[in-house]
């Protein structure tokens, strides 16, 4: 792998460039075959994996937040397009076992120099390992892997670690000769090709890929707009609150114009045009600050590992004249309303210090304020029961409505609210007091702008409280209810990690047990499915599993199992609806809770028995058919203490984490650190986007049972390298 | 722009039964209770009462700064009522001039763009030479550049009156214009209006509760709980006195 992509990419029919290295193979052979192709002017074959870790000098993991950790081997096949892809730099290739290549940024970042031994973790069998680092490489014409780390070793090797020592490779790429194109090539290649194996071109495997990414950052765009919105609305907000508070005082201005002879038209224009000088300043300065920010988050995502120093930041040309629309056309609206005030009265009224508002006029206010949130909290109810079509777009629309709402009705709201406060004050401190509250209750337009400036400034703070500790506490209560265990060990990085740290930690002093999990995510019917899998003898007592229908020890059998109504590619509306059902079954069931979140199909793991690590759940769309349904329900109810669990994540230098379930687990966690000391750290292998295998540590008691739940492995456990 | 009525005299403005309140129920105001009165053309007029008589609000309603609730105002020869928004616009910058008793002048601007400022609304250039007679005449040339922050009181008062001036409006109204000024300045004031009407021909309508500002003018009318009760022609200071003096012993004169 010494470029990005090849001109023709061969690989297992049936998977695409935006899943990760999976364990399917293709055949060594098919290099030698493919070289004889018309047109081919070289074939590499390719090794690949994630969740290869370097960890620096100073212990620590590099990278791994995000962009990918990619182990493989070496090969000098040239990049598609003629372009100079990655190249070695400085040293040499690996020849033998032993002996690594690293990319310039992970090697500078680690501390490590040529001729050093690097510490390398993987997500295999084999765990940690030691290798002389012999090469660096990079990208001679400039270049970034944006913050992925590279580490390669030679053919041999890498097939030894990462494909079982299989003869075979992940991909082939094959270079096309001068003068033939890279259709013509694929075509070629695919005519030689055997069944199960497809040929496409680089550009495909790339577009794959890409638009791989955009979907996974998807969510982070929505995310990110909303909060756009959020804070667009809380800036107009601000805004026009700001050009109010004063209104008084402008009235009273413009009616000196209105005095002499200024029309309504002249005294409006005056005042848009007064606006748009501020409109104007402010969103060329929000622009640059915009910008600014935009470069500081940069610079801290650098720091977080995703560096996209690579790319230069984008600024699409229609940002610019949507900040100008936004920021003109608000603080323009904003000064159009005192305007708009002030010629509506006759000018007399207006120059009176203490414009009093025409009582219809507040009542009208009010009655717009109650209408809108009357209406938004009827939007907003009918968005969150589910019972409209777009039930988000209701959401959306009915929190500004409530807002703007309160903020409309707040001049009569907050009047016994005020009285009250006056009251107090006047008791308080006497007629000083007295005037305070009088002041309030003066002009209720004004003092409640101003409480309006608060109350629009506090809620996306509050809101980002929310958001953080419900979804903090919703993880906590996730570990808590799913798992019976003490501990839960996982990766730093939300990788999986090797099967030998479990057996390791298996034989910690008073460990009783310890259950694996490993969790997957596959496409069925169009649609990310969550698939779980852990030993069935594991199952009934690792796991709070309340079986609704079917029995667990029939999961002992070959096939794996899942809830038949999850197959079916029912979009969001029809799965609600099953858990509303299922809601109702669980209150028949003695009212015990029952939450399931991500429907999960929880699969046997026994269908390798030779190396559960290393392959897990083969994917759905493999699986046999099955015969029996039932779902997995999760009881019990979050209990209190739980305020001490945050202190018990402790991190291990291999990139593990080990929380405590509850908070009165004391025992067990520096037993449970050694044995994370000697652990390694492992990555990614499975069939699917393998994301996370939880080790799972009982250290109640003392008794050493240990090793139920994973098979004796064959390799490694001998090799001094891996105990570090 | 002015109608004579049946006695031959130009009228420049006419109000008939004009009434205006304020609030509702037993909170009501009866500020002006079926006021009727012609304002001759040419003369300075005074509007002489103590507070609370209505003279303000009478005044308000005349310069077309306030609506009343029932009654009609003509100036010259339109009705105000009848305007339609943009007409009484017009009608405020063209054919009115206001004289405040807080001055009011607009603190951006200075003395000489206040002055002009009715003009360059209109995007109309003043008459240079009128301008000339007016700056002459109130005595601020030597100030025009300067802001109102920079003016004394009086000085801003003689912005004031110039920019009523240099329209040459219909008719001009002045609230209190002395109110807030020293006698010297005061006067000042009141020589610089006396002579706009005596000299220019300016019809000039005054409102003040000061016998001494009444004395400067060629009528005096008196309006009292809503009503004009009573007037005086060429009033001296001592005859203003009288009249008040029997206004507020009103059980004795009857």
């Amino acid at each position: 792998m010494a470029s990005t992509v090849g001109d023709v990419v061969v690989r297992p029919a049936g998977t695409d460039a935006a899943s990760e290295p999976t364990t399917r193979t293709v055949d060594s052979t098919l290099v030698d075959e493919l070289e004889g192709v018309e047109g081919a002017a070289r074939v590499d074959g390719n090794v690949t994996a994630f969740g290869v870790y370097v960890v620096g000098k100073d212990g620590k993991l590099i990278g791994g937040n995000g962009p990918p950790s990619i182990g493989g081997n070496w090969s000098e096949a040239p990049a598609g397009h003629d372009l100079e892809g990655m190249d070695i730099i400085a040293g040499r290739e690996p020849e033998k076992q032993g002996e690594v290549l690293l990319d310039s940024r992970t090697a500078g970042e680690g501390g490590y120099v040529i001729g050093q031994d690097v510490n390398i973790v993987t997500a295999t069998d084999r765990g940690a390992l030691t290798a002389e680092l012999v090469g660096i490489i990079g990208f001679p014409e400039g270049g970034s892997l944006n913050g992925a780390t590279f580490t390669a070793f030679d053919t041999r090797t890498a097939r030894e670690l990462f494909l079982d020592g299989k003869d075979a490779f992940t991909d082939i790429w094959v270079t096309a000769e001068a003068g033939t194109s890279r259709g013509d090539l694929a075509e070629a290649v695919t005519a030689a090709l055997p069944d199960g194996v497809e040929a496409v071109t680089g550009d495909d495997a790339a577009d794959e890929a890409a638009s791989a990414i955009r979907e996974a950052v998807g969510f982070l765009t929505t995310f990110l707009l909303i909060f756009a919105g959020i804070s667009l609305v809380v800036g107009a907000f601000l805004i026009v609150n700001t050009f109010s508070i004063p209104v008084a005082q402008r009235s009273r201005e413009l009616a000196l114009l209105r005095a002499p002879g200024a029309s309504k038209k002249q005294v409006t224009r005056s005042v848009l045009l007064e606006a748009l000088v501020p409109g104007l300043l402010g969103s060329t300065i929000g622009l640059g600050l915009g910008v600014l920010l935009a470069v500081g988050i940069r610079s801290l995502f650098a720091q977080f590992g995703l560096d996209l120093s690579g790319q230069s930041l984008i600024m699409a040309p229609k940002t610019i004249p949507a900040a100008y629309a936004v920021g003109v056309i608000v603080t323009m609206g904003a000064a159009f309303f005192p305007a708009r005030r002030t010629t509506k009265i006759a000018p007399v009224q207006a120059m009176r210090d203490d414009i009093a508002m025409p009582e219809s006029s507040l009542r009208r206010r009010f009655l717009i304020g109650v209408v809108l949130m009357l209406g938004g909290g009827a939007a907003l109810a009918a968005g969150l029961t589910d019972s409209v079509p777009r039930p988000l777009w209701f959401v959306g629309g009915g929190i500004p409505a409530i807002l703007l709402g309160v903020a409309s009705a707040s001049p009569v709201i907050s009047h016994p609210l005020l009285s009250a406060a006056a009251w107090i004050y006047a008791r308080l401190f006497g007629s000083i007091g007295a005037l305070a509250g009088q002041n309030s209750l003066r002009n209720p337009r004004r003092t409640t702008a101003t409480s309006s400036a608060l109350m629009i400034g506090l809620s996306p703070a509050c809101t980002m409280a929310i958001v953080g500790d419900s979804a903090k506490a919703s993880v906590d209560r996730t570990i808590e209810e799913n798992f019976v265990g003490d501990y839960v060990v996982s990766s730093l990085v939300g990788q999986s990690f090797s099967t030998r740290i479990g057996r390791e930690m298996a034989d910690v002093p008073g460990v009783e047990s310890v259950w694996a999990q490993r969790f997957a995510i596959s496409q069925m019917g169009g649609e990310g499915q969550g698939i779980g899998a852990a030993d069935p003898a594991t199952m009934r007592d690792g796991f709070k599993i309340d079986m609704v229908e079917g029995d667990l020890s029939d999961s002992g059998r070959r096939h794996g199992r899942r809830r038949r109504d999850l197959c079916r590619g029912g979009g969001a509306r029809g799965r609600r609806r099953r858990r509303g059902s299922a809601r109702r079954r669980g209150a028949r069931d003695g009212g015990r809770r029952f939450v399931r979140r991500e429907p999960t199909a929880l699969l046997p793991d026994r269908d390798h028995p030779a190396d559960p690590g290393r392959r897990g759940p083969p994917g759905l769309r493999q699986l046999p058919d099955h015969r029996h349904r039932w779902s997995v329900r999760r009881a019990g109810r979050p209990r209190r203490g739980r305020g001490e669990v945050a202190d018990r994540h402790r991190q291990g230098p291999a990139g593990l984490r080990c929380r405590a379930t509850r908070a009165d687990r004391p025992a067990g966690v520096d037993d449970l650190r050694a044995a994370r000391a000697r652990a390694v750290h492992r990555g990614a292998g499975h069939r699917q986007h393998a994301r996370v295998v939880h080790h799972r540590a009982h250290a109640r008691g003392r008794a050493a049972t240990g090793d139920r739940s994973q098979p004796a492995p064959a390799a490694a456990d001998g090799d001094p390298r891996s105990r570090w | 722009m002015t109608m004579t009525d049946a006695v031959g005299v130009a009228v420049a403005a006419r109000v008939r039964d004009l009434t205006k309140t304020y609030g509702k129920g037993d909170a009501m105001v009866r500020a002006l209770d079926g006021v009727s009165l012609d304002l001759v053309a040419g003369e300075f007029t005074a509007i002489m009462g103590p507070s609370g008589s209505g003279k303000s609000t009478l005044m308000h309603c005349c310069a077309a700064l306030d609506t009343a609730t029932s009654g009609t105002v003509f100036i010259g020869d339109r009705e105000l009522g009848k305007l339609k928004d943009k007409e009484l616009t017009r009608l405020r910058r063209d054919e009115i001039g206001f004289v405040f008793q807080s001055f009011n002048p607009v603190p951006t601007l200075s003395a000489e763009e206040n002055i002009v400022l009715p003009q360059s609304i209109a995007r109309r250039k003043p008459d240079r030479e009128w301008f000339d007679t007016v700056i002459e005449t109130v005595g601020i040339r030597d100030r025009l550049g300067h802001r109102p922050n920079q003016l004394s009181g009086g000085q801003q008062q003689r912005v004031a009156v110039a920019r009523a001036l240099v329209g040459r409006p219909t008719i001009i109204f002045a609230d209190e214009p002395t109110g807030n000024l020293d006698s010297t300045s005061g006067a000042e004031v009141l020589d610089l209006l006396r002579r706009s009407a005596a000299d220019y021909g300016q019809t000039v309508v005054m409102v003040t509760h000061d016998p001494v500002a009444a004395s400067y003018t060629d009528r005096v009318v008196f309006p009292a709980d809503g009503r004009i009760v009573d007037e005086l022609r060429n009033p001296d200071r001592e005859g203003v006195l009288d009249v008040m003096a029997r206004m507020s012993a009103p059980a004795a004169e009857a």
